[in-house]
């Protein structure tokens, strides 16, 4: 889902809203959609095909911006997602129930407040400063768990 | 309440009045907006969830799994909420302060 939808968003902000032969974000929206439908079939739920339109919303306020400051079409935000890479890094000191708070609040945070206000390079640089930030508790009480289990297994021991 | 389980360091004392401030909003961001704030220091939200999490294995807050949001990639809010031990821990903190200050006024401690 990620590689087709990266795809989508890339070679969109590549162009000029409107021009290019560019199909506007209702045709956008559905082709984002399709491209989830088509790579997961039946297991893609609601939430999957909405991330992806929101992802594609997200592309048209970053091209906007771009528009209103005279800018050409935000080369800038061909800068790949963070997401999956700080997932797969955080997944190694996290729960499952916890991963999903903290990747979740960083995102609700990096996409409302920090994209529109920021723009999206400094709002990328924010992001990875977060996960950094968030990784050194995670890991202290990761560590303290693992040494907790391990003290607990000596005791048990023979 | 167990007292070696209820004493509260600072940092919780200060997630623990956040949810307390926040009621029913309480979830990652608004605590971490809330803390960062009252604070006046950029938390991150993983010294938040350690925090919370450490609460919540004391039985001093209960958290319950909202509806997955759009915004946060398809991923659900996790809302907390102080225990009626989270509230008689956080009074204790509040009288132990009051004790210990009693008597001095923070002209009297400033060198």
């Amino acid at each position: 889902m990620t590689k087709e939808y990266l795809h989508v968003e890339v070679k969109h902000l590549t162009r000029k809203p409107g021009i290019d032969g560019n199909p506007g974000p209702d045709s956008l929206e559905k082709r984002a959609e399709a491209n989830v439908r088509r790579y997961l079939g039946e297991k893609a739920n609601r939430y999957m095909v909405e991330r992806a339109r929101a992802n594609v919303d997200i592309v048209f306020r970053l091209n906007s911006r771009s528009e209103k400051d005279g800018l050409a079409a935000a080369p800038q935000s061909l800068v790949p997602s963070p997401r999956p890479h700080a997932e797969w890094l955080l997944a190694w000191f996290l729960r499952k129930a916890q991963r999903d708070g903290v990747l979740g609040d960083i995102e609700e945070e990096f996409v409302t407040d920090k994209l529109p206000t920021l723009g999206r390079r400094s709002a990328v640089l924010w992001y990875w400063g977060m996960v950094i930030k968030s990784l050194w508790p995670c890991i202290w009480a990761f560590l303290r768990r693992a040494l907790g289990i391990a003290l607990l297994v000596k005791k048990l021991g023979p | 309440v167990d007292r070696s389980r209820s004493s509260l360091g600072e940092f919780e004392q200060a997630v623990l009045i956040a949810l307390v401030r926040l009621r029913d909003k309480a979830y990652g961001v608004p605590i971490r907006k809330e803390l960062s704030l009252r604070l006046s220091r950029d938390v991150s939200v993983g010294a938040v969830y350690t925090t919370l999490d450490r609460l919540e294995e004391k039985g001093l807050v209960k958290s319950r799994v909202g509806e997955p949001t759009v915004e946060r990639g398809g991923r659900a809010k996790r809302y907390f909420e102080i225990t009626g031990a989270g509230q008689i821990a956080l009074d204790a903190a509040r009288r132990i302060q009051q004790t210990l200050w009693r008597g001095l006024r923070p002209r009297e401690v400033s060198p």
